[in-house]
Protein backbone atom coordinates (compact mmCIF):
# COMPACT_ATOMS: atom_id res chain seq x y z
CA UNK A 1 0.00 0.00 0.00
CA UNK A 2 1.18 3.41 -1.34
CA UNK A 3 3.11 6.32 1.41
CA UNK A 4 2.94 9.68 0.67
CA UNK A 5 3.38 11.04 -2.73
CA UNK A 6 5.18 14.18 -2.38
CA UNK A 7 8.34 12.03 -3.67
CA UNK A 8 6.45 11.51 -7.21
CA UNK A 9 3.78 12.88 -9.58
CA UNK A 10 1.17 10.74 -10.24
CA UNK A 11 -2.73 10.28 -11.16
CA UNK A 12 -2.58 6.72 -9.63
CA UNK A 13 -3.98 6.75 -5.97
CA UNK A 14 -1.70 8.00 -4.10
CA UNK A 15 -1.68 9.74 -0.25
CA UNK A 16 -1.50 13.81 -0.24
CA UNK A 17 -1.26 16.17 2.77
CA UNK A 18 -3.58 18.46 3.37
CA UNK A 19 -3.33 21.13 6.23
CA UNK A 20 -6.64 22.01 7.93
CA UNK A 21 -7.14 24.81 11.11
CA UNK A 22 -9.82 23.91 13.50
CA UNK A 23 -11.03 27.58 13.10
CA UNK A 24 -12.18 26.15 9.22
CA UNK A 25 -13.93 23.33 10.75
CA UNK A 26 -15.71 25.20 13.10
CA UNK A 27 -14.45 22.68 15.81
CA UNK A 28 -12.18 25.41 17.37
CA UNK A 29 -13.97 26.47 20.30
CA UNK A 30 -14.23 22.75 21.42
CA UNK A 31 -10.37 21.73 20.28
CA UNK A 32 -8.40 24.29 21.32
CA UNK A 33 -5.25 22.29 20.72
CA UNK A 34 -3.22 21.76 18.19
CA UNK A 35 -4.76 24.57 16.29
CA UNK A 36 -4.15 22.69 13.11
CA UNK A 37 -3.46 19.38 11.48
CA UNK A 38 -3.11 17.69 8.12
CA UNK A 39 -5.44 14.92 7.94
CA UNK A 40 -4.40 13.68 4.66
CA UNK A 41 -6.44 12.03 1.70
CA UNK A 42 -6.35 9.49 -0.97
CA UNK A 43 -6.74 10.42 -4.32
CA UNK A 44 -6.14 9.08 -8.04
CA UNK A 45 -6.78 5.89 -10.14
CA UNK A 46 -6.97 2.86 -9.20
CA UNK A 47 -5.69 0.67 -12.09
CA UNK A 48 -6.87 -2.54 -12.76
CA UNK A 49 -3.37 -4.07 -13.06
CA UNK A 50 -1.77 -2.92 -10.33
CA UNK A 51 -4.55 -4.53 -7.56
CA UNK A 52 -1.79 -6.26 -5.90
CA UNK A 53 0.49 -2.95 -4.97
CA UNK A 54 -2.81 -1.66 -3.28
CA UNK A 55 -3.18 -4.85 -1.09
CA UNK A 56 -6.86 -4.55 -2.58
CA UNK A 57 -8.91 -7.84 -2.20
CA UNK A 58 -10.53 -9.84 -5.16
CA UNK A 59 -13.31 -8.12 -5.14
CA UNK A 60 -12.00 -4.94 -6.41
CA UNK A 61 -10.00 -6.66 -9.13
CA UNK A 62 -13.36 -8.35 -10.60
CA UNK A 63 -15.24 -4.68 -9.86
CA UNK A 64 -12.44 -3.28 -11.92
CA UNK A 65 -12.94 -5.89 -15.05
CA UNK A 66 -16.75 -4.96 -14.63
CA UNK A 67 -16.06 -1.15 -15.26
CA UNK A 68 -13.59 -2.01 -17.77
CA UNK A 69 -15.26 -4.70 -19.99
CA UNK A 70 -19.02 -5.70 -18.99
CA UNK A 71 -20.80 -2.36 -17.93
CA UNK A 72 -18.90 0.70 -16.95
CA UNK A 73 -22.15 2.05 -15.49
CA UNK A 74 -21.04 -0.11 -12.47
CA UNK A 75 -18.30 2.11 -10.44
CA UNK A 76 -14.54 2.10 -10.94
CA UNK A 77 -12.61 1.00 -7.87
CA UNK A 78 -12.31 4.17 -5.13
CA UNK A 79 -9.03 5.45 -4.19
CA UNK A 80 -9.65 5.47 -0.36
CA UNK A 81 -7.81 5.18 2.96
CA UNK A 82 -6.75 1.80 4.31
CA UNK A 83 -5.07 2.74 7.62
CA UNK A 84 -5.24 5.50 10.13
CA UNK A 85 -3.44 7.14 12.85
CA UNK A 86 -5.11 8.48 15.73
CA UNK A 87 -4.41 12.55 17.49
CA UNK A 88 -4.04 13.79 20.52
CA UNK A 89 -5.67 16.55 21.04
CA UNK A 90 -7.05 19.19 24.21
CA UNK A 91 -10.54 19.75 24.34
CA UNK A 92 -12.39 22.53 26.22
CA UNK A 93 -14.96 21.05 28.06
CA UNK A 94 -18.42 23.11 28.80
CA UNK A 95 -17.65 22.81 32.38
CA UNK A 96 -14.57 25.28 31.54
CA UNK A 97 -11.84 22.51 32.29
CA UNK A 98 -8.95 21.22 29.77
CA UNK A 99 -9.27 17.57 28.59
CA UNK A 100 -6.44 15.87 26.35
CA UNK A 101 -8.08 12.86 24.63
CA UNK A 102 -6.65 11.03 21.32
CA UNK A 103 -9.21 10.84 19.01
CA UNK A 104 -9.68 7.45 16.91
CA UNK A 105 -8.96 7.39 12.77
CA UNK A 106 -7.72 10.81 12.48
CA UNK A 107 -4.88 10.84 10.25
CA UNK A 108 -4.85 8.52 6.70
CA UNK A 109 -1.44 6.77 6.47
CA UNK A 110 -1.98 4.23 3.86
CA UNK A 111 -4.18 4.22 0.88
CA UNK A 112 -5.59 1.63 -0.78
CA UNK A 113 -8.59 0.79 -3.75
CA UNK A 114 -11.83 -0.43 -3.00
CA UNK B 1 -37.36 8.56 3.73
CA UNK B 2 -34.04 7.62 2.45
CA UNK B 3 -32.88 9.84 0.11
CA UNK B 4 -32.94 8.66 -3.43
CA UNK B 5 -29.23 7.88 -4.15
CA UNK B 6 -28.15 7.05 -1.43
CA UNK B 7 -24.63 4.73 -0.76
CA UNK B 8 -26.04 1.52 -1.01
CA UNK B 9 -25.38 -2.33 -2.53
CA UNK B 10 -26.20 -3.61 -5.56
CA UNK B 11 -26.69 -6.77 -7.77
CA UNK B 12 -24.64 -7.70 -11.22
CA UNK B 13 -24.67 -11.46 -11.64
CA UNK B 14 -22.12 -12.42 -14.31
CA UNK B 15 -20.63 -16.05 -14.96
CA UNK B 16 -16.62 -16.33 -14.28
CA UNK B 17 -16.68 -16.94 -18.59
CA UNK B 18 -17.67 -13.22 -18.29
CA UNK B 19 -14.53 -12.14 -16.58
CA UNK B 20 -12.71 -13.80 -18.56
CA UNK B 21 -12.12 -16.91 -15.95
CA UNK B 22 -13.97 -19.69 -17.42
CA UNK B 23 -11.01 -21.22 -17.59
CA UNK B 24 -10.49 -21.85 -14.00
CA UNK B 25 -13.67 -21.58 -12.19
CA UNK B 26 -16.47 -24.66 -13.07
CA UNK B 27 -18.96 -23.55 -10.47
CA UNK B 28 -20.79 -21.71 -9.28
CA UNK B 29 -22.29 -21.27 -12.83
CA UNK B 30 -23.34 -17.60 -11.56
CA UNK B 31 -21.56 -15.25 -9.61
CA UNK B 32 -23.06 -11.96 -8.00
CA UNK B 33 -19.84 -9.89 -6.64
CA UNK B 34 -22.49 -7.21 -5.56
CA UNK B 35 -20.65 -3.51 -5.53
CA UNK B 36 -21.24 -0.16 -3.69
CA UNK B 37 -22.58 2.83 -5.47
CA UNK B 38 -24.93 6.15 -4.46
CA UNK B 39 -24.29 9.38 -2.41
CA UNK B 40 -22.56 9.98 0.89
CA UNK B 41 -24.48 12.14 3.04
CA UNK B 42 -23.25 15.18 4.23
CA UNK B 43 -24.05 13.62 7.73
CA UNK B 44 -22.35 10.52 8.02
CA UNK B 45 -24.25 8.87 10.50
CA UNK B 46 -23.56 5.51 12.53
CA UNK B 47 -24.60 3.61 9.79
CA UNK B 48 -22.75 3.60 7.47
CA UNK B 49 -18.83 2.73 9.95
CA UNK B 50 -16.98 5.74 8.44
CA UNK B 51 -13.98 6.69 10.60
CA UNK B 52 -13.28 10.40 12.06
CA UNK B 53 -11.29 11.03 8.99
CA UNK B 54 -14.41 10.96 6.37
CA UNK B 55 -16.45 12.89 9.06
CA UNK B 56 -13.44 15.27 8.72
CA UNK B 57 -13.08 14.88 4.62
CA UNK B 58 -16.72 15.74 4.18
CA UNK B 59 -16.58 18.74 5.99
CA UNK B 60 -12.61 19.97 3.46
CA UNK B 61 -14.93 18.40 0.57
CA UNK B 62 -18.23 21.14 1.80
CA UNK B 63 -15.24 24.30 2.17
CA UNK B 64 -14.26 23.92 -1.24
CA UNK B 65 -10.36 24.36 -0.60
CA UNK B 66 -7.85 22.38 -2.00
CA UNK B 67 -9.38 19.24 -4.35
CA UNK B 68 -10.14 17.20 -1.09
CA UNK B 69 -12.37 14.21 -2.68
CA UNK B 70 -15.48 13.69 -1.14
CA UNK B 71 -15.81 10.50 0.55
CA UNK B 72 -16.25 7.07 -1.32
CA UNK B 73 -19.14 5.05 -1.53
CA UNK B 74 -17.33 1.43 -1.31
CA UNK B 75 -17.18 -2.06 0.60
CA UNK B 76 -17.00 -2.09 3.82
CA UNK B 77 -17.29 -5.91 4.39
CA UNK B 78 -16.79 -8.89 2.14
CA UNK B 79 -17.79 -12.43 1.99
CA UNK B 80 -16.05 -15.37 1.19
CA UNK B 81 -17.21 -17.33 -1.48
CA UNK B 82 -17.01 -21.53 -2.16
CA UNK B 83 -15.93 -22.20 -5.87
CA UNK B 84 -14.99 -25.29 -7.68
CA UNK B 85 -11.80 -24.85 -9.63
CA UNK B 86 -9.88 -27.03 -12.17
CA UNK B 87 -6.30 -27.01 -10.78
CA UNK B 88 -3.28 -29.06 -12.68
CA UNK B 89 -6.02 -30.70 -14.50
CA UNK B 90 -7.83 -31.83 -10.56
CA UNK B 91 -10.93 -30.08 -9.79
CA UNK B 92 -10.00 -28.86 -6.50
CA UNK B 93 -13.15 -27.50 -4.03
CA UNK B 94 -12.18 -23.83 -2.49
CA UNK B 95 -13.68 -21.06 -0.64
CA UNK B 96 -12.14 -17.60 -1.77
CA UNK B 97 -12.10 -14.73 0.68
CA UNK B 98 -13.25 -11.29 -0.31
CA UNK B 99 -15.51 -12.30 -3.09
CA UNK B 100 -18.59 -11.27 -2.11
CA UNK B 101 -19.18 -7.02 -0.73
CA UNK B 102 -21.53 -7.80 2.64
CA UNK B 103 -22.27 -3.80 3.39
CA UNK B 104 -20.92 -0.14 2.22
CA UNK B 105 -19.48 2.69 4.10
CA UNK B 106 -18.45 6.25 2.93
CA UNK B 107 -14.46 7.13 3.13
CA UNK C 1 -26.99 -19.92 11.54
CA UNK C 2 -28.76 -23.39 10.58
CA UNK C 3 -28.58 -27.08 12.08
CA UNK C 4 -25.46 -29.32 10.81
CA UNK C 5 -25.94 -30.41 7.16
CA UNK C 6 -24.97 -34.42 6.36
CA UNK C 7 -23.33 -34.67 2.67
CA UNK C 8 -22.64 -37.14 0.31
CA UNK C 9 -18.83 -36.56 -0.16
CA UNK C 10 -16.39 -38.45 -2.79
CA UNK C 11 -13.25 -37.36 -3.89
CA UNK C 12 -11.95 -38.37 -7.06
CA UNK C 13 -8.39 -37.72 -6.08
CA UNK C 14 -6.32 -40.56 -4.00
CA UNK C 15 -7.10 -41.42 -0.74
CA UNK C 16 -4.62 -39.84 1.45
CA UNK C 17 -5.47 -36.42 0.47
CA UNK C 18 -9.27 -37.08 0.97
CA UNK C 19 -8.08 -36.82 4.87
CA UNK C 20 -6.37 -33.51 3.74
CA UNK C 21 -8.86 -31.89 1.75
CA UNK C 22 -11.96 -32.93 3.69
CA UNK C 23 -9.96 -31.97 7.06
CA UNK C 24 -10.76 -28.26 6.23
CA UNK C 25 -14.69 -28.75 5.74
CA UNK C 26 -16.09 -31.26 7.65
CA UNK C 27 -15.96 -34.72 9.25
CA UNK C 28 -15.91 -37.93 7.19
CA UNK C 29 -17.14 -40.81 7.50
CA UNK C 30 -15.07 -43.99 8.09
CA UNK C 31 -16.32 -45.14 4.77
CA UNK C 32 -15.46 -41.67 3.52
CA UNK C 33 -18.97 -41.95 1.38
CA UNK C 34 -20.39 -38.78 3.41
CA UNK C 35 -19.62 -35.89 5.03
CA UNK C 36 -20.83 -33.66 8.26
CA UNK C 37 -20.76 -30.31 7.39
CA UNK C 38 -20.66 -26.99 9.38
CA UNK C 39 -23.72 -24.94 10.06
CA UNK C 40 -25.35 -23.19 7.54
CA UNK C 41 -24.02 -25.37 4.60
CA UNK C 42 -25.18 -27.36 1.83
CA UNK C 43 -24.48 -30.03 0.00
CA UNK C 44 -23.27 -29.77 -3.65
CA UNK C 45 -21.91 -32.44 -6.61
CA UNK C 46 -19.92 -32.38 -9.73
CA UNK C 47 -21.02 -35.31 -12.73
CA UNK C 48 -19.38 -35.12 -16.13
CA UNK C 49 -21.73 -36.03 -18.72
CA UNK C 50 -20.33 -37.05 -22.41
CA UNK C 51 -22.46 -38.38 -25.43
CA UNK C 52 -23.88 -40.56 -26.03
CA UNK C 53 -25.40 -40.11 -22.34
CA UNK C 54 -22.58 -41.48 -20.04
CA UNK C 55 -22.18 -40.06 -16.20
CA UNK C 56 -18.98 -40.15 -14.66
CA UNK C 57 -19.31 -39.16 -10.84
CA UNK C 58 -16.49 -36.19 -10.09
CA UNK C 59 -16.71 -35.14 -6.74
CA UNK C 60 -19.37 -34.31 -4.04
CA UNK C 61 -19.45 -32.71 -0.53
CA UNK C 62 -19.77 -29.86 1.46
CA UNK C 63 -20.99 -26.22 -0.12
CA UNK C 64 -20.19 -23.39 2.72
CA UNK C 65 -20.03 -20.15 1.14
CA UNK C 66 -22.95 -19.48 -1.21
CA UNK C 67 -22.04 -16.09 -1.68
CA UNK C 68 -24.99 -14.63 -3.69
CA UNK C 69 -25.74 -18.34 -5.51
CA UNK C 70 -29.72 -18.89 -5.07
CA UNK C 71 -29.31 -22.12 -6.73
CA UNK C 72 -28.58 -24.22 -3.26
CA UNK C 73 -31.72 -23.48 -1.57
CA UNK C 74 -33.48 -26.27 -3.23
CA UNK C 75 -33.75 -29.95 -1.36
CA UNK C 76 -32.93 -31.88 -4.63
CA UNK C 77 -29.70 -31.19 -6.52
CA UNK C 78 -31.09 -29.20 -9.84
CA UNK C 79 -28.58 -28.50 -12.79
CA UNK C 80 -29.69 -25.34 -13.53
CA UNK C 81 -27.24 -23.17 -15.40
CA UNK C 82 -25.59 -24.92 -19.22
CA UNK C 83 -21.98 -26.13 -18.10
CA UNK C 84 -19.30 -23.91 -18.51
CA UNK C 85 -16.80 -24.18 -21.14
CA UNK C 86 -14.01 -25.97 -19.75
CA UNK C 87 -13.58 -30.20 -20.11
CA UNK C 88 -15.95 -28.48 -23.82
CA UNK C 89 -19.04 -27.85 -21.52
CA UNK C 90 -19.57 -31.71 -20.07
CA UNK C 91 -19.61 -30.89 -16.25
CA UNK C 92 -22.50 -30.85 -14.41
CA UNK C 93 -22.57 -28.64 -11.32
CA UNK C 94 -25.75 -28.54 -8.78
CA UNK C 95 -26.21 -27.65 -5.13
CA UNK C 96 -28.75 -28.00 -2.48
CA UNK C 97 -29.78 -27.54 0.89
CA UNK C 98 -30.94 -30.60 2.16
CA UNK C 99 -29.35 -33.96 4.09
CA UNK C 100 -27.60 -36.38 1.47
CA UNK C 101 -29.32 -33.89 -1.25
CA UNK C 102 -27.06 -34.60 -3.67
CA UNK C 103 -26.46 -37.94 -4.20
CA UNK C 104 -27.79 -37.66 -7.60
CA UNK C 105 -28.83 -34.76 -9.98
CA UNK C 106 -31.80 -33.88 -12.14
CA UNK C 107 -31.33 -31.22 -15.39
CA UNK C 108 -33.37 -27.99 -15.75
CA UNK C 109 -31.83 -25.36 -17.84
CA UNK C 110 -33.26 -22.60 -18.50
CA UNK C 111 -32.89 -20.15 -21.16
CA UNK C 112 -29.84 -17.65 -20.60
CA UNK C 113 -31.23 -14.78 -19.30
CA UNK C 114 -29.09 -11.21 -19.71
CA UNK C 115 -26.88 -9.91 -17.04
CA UNK C 116 -28.08 -6.73 -15.53
CA UNK C 117 -26.98 -4.39 -12.47
CA UNK C 118 -30.10 -3.12 -10.59
CA UNK C 119 -30.33 -2.39 -6.50
CA UNK C 120 -30.84 -5.00 -3.36
CA UNK C 121 -33.15 -2.85 -2.14
CA UNK C 122 -35.79 -1.14 -4.56
CA UNK C 123 -35.65 2.81 -4.25
CA UNK C 124 -38.24 4.54 -2.44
Amino acid sequence: ELLPSSEFPTSDCALYDFRVRFSQLKLDHWIVFPPKYNPRYCRGICPRTMGFIYGSPVHTMVQNIIYEKLDSSVPRPSCIPSHYSPLSVMIFEEDGSYVYKEFEDMVATRCTCR
Amino acid sequence: SAPKNRCKLHSFRLSFDELGWGHYFIAPPVYNPRFCQGDCPRVLHYGYHSPNHAIIQTVINDLGVGDVPPPSCVPYKYMPMSVLVVHKKKVEYRELEDMVAESCTCR
Amino acid sequence: QGEERECAFTDQQQQWEVERVAGGEGRVSPENTTIRCAKGSHCFGLWEKSPPGEVRLVKQGCWTHLGDHQGCRDDRCVVTNLPPQIQNGTYHFCCCGSDMCNVNFTEDFPLPSPTTAQPIYPRT
